[in-house]
């Protein structure tokens, strides 16, 4: 992981377009994917998933953060991506959470993610809530 | 981060030869080898004749201008990415010049498919992209034809799509449309209009019209707003709004544009003082810097003073405004005397804020917001407080222009108070104008 590099950090919502039947399946795959991919290129952050919508911070250097934005600009699986804020950071939110998860964990089919995920959702709900309350005029969903 | 995904890197079609043609940029193919490809497709072709898609992205010149031609180029990869990845391995995406690109589906689709990949599309290359940390934002336009029902030559089928092209961003851009025979019947018409308007003005064809302005206050004839008429043959008398775009596209606008102001400021100074005459200023206008000396030209010429007239720009010619120039050239109009309006306010992307951000004399209130009197006492209050005057427009009825001056409007104009009229019947109405608000119905 880059330290000498400024942080860049940008934060975008989302409309999630996962088949609801296989829902938790795929985000299993999609988080391990992303926090092997991520790992790997110095990239930091966490995910939100609600209902239908997802809320994702990315942190990392400039450049790490635009290709691994841009990837997931491709991917298929969502849609109607408004970014919230793109800019340098002081510092890591996120350190040491190559892809923090929050939000829909409830449900039969969740219970496997939670199972595999062993994060820490509320932790990374706050760290999310802080991340997003510096944003003027983005409501966070609970 | 232009190295980063070279593996997409476009393959010349199956069927073509092994000529490898592609823009140096993107990687993707060049409109030579898109044109070669197509060609070859539709000789090839069964019954079912291939599919073609030409995409514009919508706004790019302002990411261009504002970010750098770096950070363009960036966003044409990264566009080029995304279309690549979108698409079918075999089909060929291309990108023809600028902007521009191009797919050509290589197994056959209906109208239904290649309408839900366009939506795709659209949606895909409008998603925001992250340029050297900076986020831009661009839309898609997107035009589609099929063979063989649009056409069974290379050149036929890229211009009905290019047609069509044309008819989404006529559509508010954003959007994907099919090529349909109209559009070609439409586009001739076009050309046709192109060319009699370009001769509208060597053939004194154009003429304007004075609608009046009258001061709420002391009821009295404040002026006229010229509003410009095209006495074409053979089609009578042709509204500004049927024209005027198209003038504007065609880069027309400037010479018609340069002739408004003279004729309107000639016709003013018959007037007595202090009537004013107002004339409607297109973006276009401020881009090619002419406007400050036509109009310092025109008032010379007619012996007007500046303060007696009123340039009517939109919110559109400031938003567009990239380099500040516009305002520019407005500071250099003001200090000629001129006075600044800012017309059909409440349209567009009007806010509030952008009355702020120049010093005009004065605001028009849309005519849409002539039964809406919260907003007009709104804007008629802010700009009190900015010291400018307000215009209510489209006032129609008597109860509106009660409401109107109620509101604390300075001026109003409405077919109440008098339609748009030639310069004799103007010269009229200014000797009779003392008991213009008294008998409205008279006017006109
Ligand atoms: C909401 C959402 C968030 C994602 N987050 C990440 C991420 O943080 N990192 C990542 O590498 N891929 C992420 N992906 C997956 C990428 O879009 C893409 O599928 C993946 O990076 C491709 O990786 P590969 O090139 O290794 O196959 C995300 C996808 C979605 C839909």
């Amino acid at each position: 992981m880059s330290v000498t590099h400024e942080v860049f950090r940008l934060a975008y919502a989302s409309r999630s377009l996962l088949p609801e039947a296989t829902v938790a399946e795929e985000m299993v795959r999609l988080l391990e994917h992303a926090r092997r991919n991520n790992a790997a290129a110095g990239i930091t952050g966490a995910l939100l998933f609600t209902e239908d919508a997802f809320v994702q911070v990315l942190e990392g250097t400039m450049e790490a953060v635009e290709v691994t934005f841009e990837r997931i600009q491709c991917d298929p699986r969502h849609a109607e991506v408004v970014v919230l804020e793109a800019a340098v950071a002081p510092a890591r939110d996120f350190a040491g959470w190559s892809m923090a998860y929050a939000g829909r964990q409830t449900g039969p089919h969740f219970d496997a993610l939670a199972a595999r995920t062993h994060a820490a959702p509320m932790d990374a709900l706050v760290l999310l809530h802080g991340a997003l309350g510096r944003l003027s005029g983005c409501r966070v969903p609970a | 981060m232009a190295e980063q995904k070279r593996e997409h890197r476009e393959q010349p079609c199956a069927r073509c030869p092994t000529r490898h043609m592609t823009d140096p940029l993107t990687g993707l193919a060049d409109r030579r080898q898109f044109r070669d490809c197509l060609a070859e497709q539709l000789t090839a072709g069964g019954p079912d004749g291939p599919g073609v898609m030409l995409i514009d992205l919508d706004r790019f010149k302002a990411v261009n201008d504002a970010l750098g031609h770096p950070a363009g180029d960036a966003l044409l990869q990264s566009a080029a990415r995304r279309l690549r990845g979108a698409l079918r391995p075999d089909d060929t995406v291309a990108r023809l010049g600028g902007d521009e690109f191009a797919v050509l589906f290589a197994r056959p689709v209906d109208r239904g498919s290649m309408s839900a990949i366009a939506a795709r599309l659209v949606e895909l290359l409008a998603r925001p992209y992250l340029l050297r940390g900076q986020v831009a934002l661009v839309g898609a336009s997107i035009g589609g034809a099929i063979a063989p029902e649009d056409g069974t030559d290379p050149d036929r089928l890229m211009s009905c799509a290019d047609l069509a092209l044309y008819q989404s961003k006529g559509r508010g851009r954003g959007c994907f449309s099919f090529f349909a025979p109209e559009m070609q019947s439409r586009a001739d018409e076009r050309r046709r209009l192109e060319i009699a308007l370009r001769a509208a003005l060597p053939r004194g064809e154009l003429a304007l019209h004075y609608q009046p302005q009258v001061n709420l206050h002391s009821q009295a004839l404040a002026g006229f707003e010229a509003l410009l008429r095209w006495n074409r043959p053979g089609n009578g008398l042709i509204p500004p709004t049927a024209f005027i775009p198209l003038a504007e596209e065609t880069g027309l606008i400037g010479s018609i544009g340069d002739w408004v102001v003279r004729e309107a400021t000639v016709e003013a100074a018959r007037w007595p003082a202090p009537l004013c005459v107002a004339v409607n200023v297109a973006p276009q206008q401020f881009q090619d810097g002419r406007l400050v000396g036509t109009v310092r030209a025109a008032l010379a010429a007619a012996g007007l003073p500046g303060s007696r007239l009123e340039l009517e720009v939109t919110e559109s010619a400031l938003l567009e405004d990239a380099g500040w120039c516009t305002r520019d050239q407005l500071q250099a109009l003001k200090e000629m005397g001129v006075r600044i309006s800012l017309d059909d306010f409440g349209t567009g992307y009007s806010s509030l804020s952008q009355l702020r951000n120049f010093p005009f004399d004065r605001v028009k209130i849309d005519r849409s917001f002539a039964d809406d009197a919260a907003v007009v006492r709104a804007v008629a209050l802010l700009g009190a407080s900015l010291g400018m005057r307000t215009t209510a427009e489209g006032v129609e009825t008597p109860e509106q222009l009660e409401r109107m001056r109620a509101e604390g409007c300075t001026e109003a104009q409405g077919f109440l108070l008098g339609l748009p009229m030639p310069p004799e019947e103007a010269a009229a109405l200014i000797r009779r104008s003392d008991d213009l608000l008294h008998k409205p119905g008279e006017v006109g």
